[in-house]
């Protein structure tokens, strides 16, 4: 995980959203909302400021553009949780199937593993650019993701 | 729902939600967001629409069959569809009678 309770390790903000990445307008109105919102209120603008700017955009497509890559690889291990019920032997169905889709193995049988595997094969298969930091914010989320699947 | 749209559906979801927080945390905005005694309730705010958005996001790439085998939107088209779900959200909530 990026986030802990204790604060994120992860990209910086400008990193993130870029240096204008979000319009004067939007910035000025999330920052009112911050101040004085509902929680609805703020979560809203917060979305609607940074989720549309074009690094998270970026970002968002290079993530679709590799969860599409990746799903006959994740079928495997969800196919396999669904058949022994373990969470280790699902990730080591995926990591197996990443030989036939990436073309090499995941380095060990880890979610994490897995991830940096098929992260590399979709940018060799598809072309796929991503910053370092749309790297790390699609790793985490492909991590994420096949770990709340085989849980 | 298919296992394919779940699976793509989740990683949207993790990125939006994983951005909008990590802006949030920043410190630009930490000092009036961590501040806040229901910060907490926004966390789950953000998760709530965040699904609502990323569900609506997904099933407009299904309808247009960007979902289906050997068939990727290109990435101006996915940016557009993007921001008109995001467009679309938030003018109903507007809309709605609060």
């Amino acid at each position: 995980m990026i986030f802990s309770a204790e604060g994120r390790h992860g990209p910086q903000v400008r990193e993130i959203i870029g240096p204008r990445g979000i319009s004067k307008d939007d910035k000025g109105r999330l920052e009112d909302t911050l101040r004085t919102g509902s929680a609805s209120a703020v979560a809203g603008a917060a979305i609607a400021a940074v989720a549309t700017a074009h690094p998270v955009t970026a970002a968002l497509y290079a993530a679709y553009v590799v969860a599409r890559y990746a799903y006959p690889i994740v079928k495997a291990g969800i196919e396999e949780k669904a058949k022994t019920g373990d969470s280790d032997k699902a990730v080591e169905a995926m990591a197996k199937e990443t030989v036939n889709q990436a073309g090499k193995a995941a380095v060990d049988a880890t979610v994490s593993a897995v991830s940096g595997a098929v992260i590399d094969g979709a940018a060799k298969s598809t072309g796929i650019q991503m910053s370092e930091p749309a790297k790390t914010f699609v790793s985490t989320a492909v991590s994420e993701a096949i770990g709340d699947l085989i849980q | 729902m298919t296992a394919e749209e779940e699976w793509v559906q989740r990683v949207l979801r993790s990125i939006v939600r994983d951005s909008v927080q990590t802006a949030l945390r920043s410190q630009e905005y930490s000092s009036k967001f961590l501040t806040r005694i229901d910060s907490k309730s926004i966390d789950l705010e953000i998760d709530r629409i965040t699904d609502e958005i990323t569900a609506r996001f997904v099933q407009k790439l299904k309808a247009r069959g960007y979902l289906g085998a050997n068939s990727n939107v290109p990435e101006q088209e996915f940016t557009d569809l993007f921001r008109s779900t995001m467009d679309e959200y938030f003018a109903n909530i507007e809309a709605s009678p609060s």
